[in-house]
């Protein structure tokens, strides 16, 4: 279902692409207003959008091949398709970016997002995104009334919790059929001792290995002036002996 | 006796020292709704073409920008806040009405300090050489008499490496498209300017100059001709309106 709705948005950003530079203008105008509006509800993430200026972001799309730059006017946010400098690019297929979004992972590595640029520019801006607290209860209310938009995010809040729940409780109780009754893969306690034992023994390894290293280094150090020595007789030839001793007697 | 020269008025042949006092009069006569009439008329997509003509411009802080045909100053609001206080923007149009309606709105938006207003023909530019970073004229080009004089005054007073973006309407890409359009030119424009200005000539003006306007590939080459150097041109909306851009060797 998610790779259907993945293929659903790339041929809807390539017809996007398709239909020209109106139609992108469209979808950056759009999402520009959309999330300037939803600032309006985060006062302390909007005071912090000055400090992001002259930190352009890029989000580059391969697939479909549409950019999108990410700047701050005052306490507004500009998004572009088109622009000449940015600090920090992001590269990758939409399903990247949708991923990396919805799995709430905090670094790229293994996200298929390739990375160019000012590291600290693209920090600053990861930065902002994480801090983001928009209050959805007051936007409802600035449309529905106090009281109505307070029961229907009431409303909204449990339904949230309830579908939380029960999400985990059956990731939980799929995890334990798999585990406890198909005996299919081994439980977490079981696979963290196993990844411990593996770990003790590769640390004896390596102690074992600095320990024969240590040991073939004294023996070679041992044989290197006899050896030395040898060589030097076989050069010289039979030394005299000393007769000192006969002389005496 | 030697014949007058003529050129054209919509599809009327005027002579060349009448049609710069006629389009004044067109213009005289929709000032006032001009921004109503564009919104209606293009269905607000207007600001989505002259917000690609703004990304594509590499204005930046600092920048000095000239404004020709400015009119009621949308773009001219854009550089303002793009340039900042250290750039220059130049409003210009040949138009008492269409100058004051721009200043009026511009000084009620807040922007002052780094703007300035000139009534000036585009063929004769009353700047001197090489000082402006970037020039756009927006939907004003085709009313100008002599296209070639005012992009040869165009770049003496554009910088070197400077850029021209002429935004203007062109031939659409499509022959279904085409016909569409030139049913709506000639019969709903003038409808409308009828209902919201009492005067449907002006737009049938519009439509008819618009038809007169030379083509995407033509501009280009008049662009060439004029010394401009990487011209290129973006259709958008599948063709009716295209942004050409050069830039001064």
């Amino acid at each position: 279902m998610t790779s259907r709705l993945f293929d659903q948005l790339q041929s809807l950003g390539e017809t996007l692409v398709a239909l020209g530079p109106t139609a992108q203008a469209g979808l950056s105008s759009a999402l520009e207003a959309t999330l300037n509006k939803a600032l309006q509800y985060d006062p302390s993430s909007r005071y912090q959008l000055p400090e992001l200026t002259d930190h352009i972001l890029c989000i580059e799309l391969d697939k479909p091949h549409l950019s999108f730059f990410l700047h701050t006017d005052g306490e507004q946010v500009l998004i572009r398709n088109h622009w000449e400098n940015s600090a920090a690019i992001l590269k990758g297929p939409l399903s990247a970016f949708i991923g990396l979004a919805l799995n709430d992972q905090s670094n790229l590595h293994d996200s298929g997002i390739q990375f160019l640029g000012n590291t600290s520019s693209l920090l600053k801006w990861r930065v902002f995104f994480q801090q983001l607290d928009i209050d959805w209860e007051d936007a409802l209310n600035d449309v529905l009334g106090d009281l109505t938009g307070h029961q229907i995010a009431q409303g909204i809040r449990a339904g949230t919790t309830w579908l939380s729940n029960r999400l985990s409780d059956s990731k939980r109780q799929v995890e334990e059929f798999i585990v406890e009754e198909l005996r299919s893969t081994p439980s977490r306690f079981e696979f963290d001792d196993f990844a411990d034992q593996v770990d003790e023994l590769r640390m004896e390894a390596d102690r074992l290995q600095a320990k024969l290293a240590h040991f073939i280094q004294q023996r070679s150090q041992q044989h290197t002036p006899q050896q030395h020595q040898h060589a030097y007789q076989k050069d010289q030839g039979p030394q005299p002996t000393d007769t000192s001793d006969d002389q005496d007697l | 006796m030697s014949e007058r020269k003529t050129t054209h008025f919509g599809f009327q042949e005027v002579a060349v020292e009448d049609k710069a006092r006629r389009v004044a009069d067109v213009f005289h006569s929709v000032a006032a709704k001009y921004d109503l009439m564009n919104d209606l008329m293009s269905g607000g997509i207007h600001r989505l073409w002259k917000r690609f003509t703004i990304e594509l411009s590499g204005v930046r802080r600092g920048h000095k920008v000239l404004d020709i045909a400015g009119g009621t100053g949308d773009l001219s609001y854009k550089f303002s806040k793009l340039v900042g206080p250290e750039g220059l923007v130049a409003l210009a149009d040949i138009n008492a009405s269409m100058l004051n309606v721009g200043r009026d709105r511009l000084t009620d938006r807040g922007v002052a300090g780094n703007i300035v207003y000139n009534q000036a023909d585009a063929q004769y530019l009353p700047y001197p050489d090489n000082t402006f970073d970037c020039i756009t004229i927006a939907f004003g080009l085709r009313n100008v008499t002599d296209k070639d004089l005012a992009l040869e005054s165009m770049l003496r007073v554009l910088k070197p490496g400077g850029r021209l973006l002429v935004l203007e309407f062109s031939k659409p890409k499509h022959n279904m498209l085409e016909k569409i359009y030139d049913q709506y030119s000639f019969k709903v424009l003038p409808f409308m300017g009828k209902l919201v200005t009492n005067d449907s000539e002006s737009y049938r003006y519009l439509a008819e100059s618009i038809r007169m306007h030379p083509d995407q590939d033509t501009l280009k080459e008049m662009m060439e001709n004029a010394g401009f150097s990487r011209c290129t041109y973006h259709n958008m909306t599948g063709g009716i309106v295209a942004l050409h851009y050069g830039v001064k060797p």
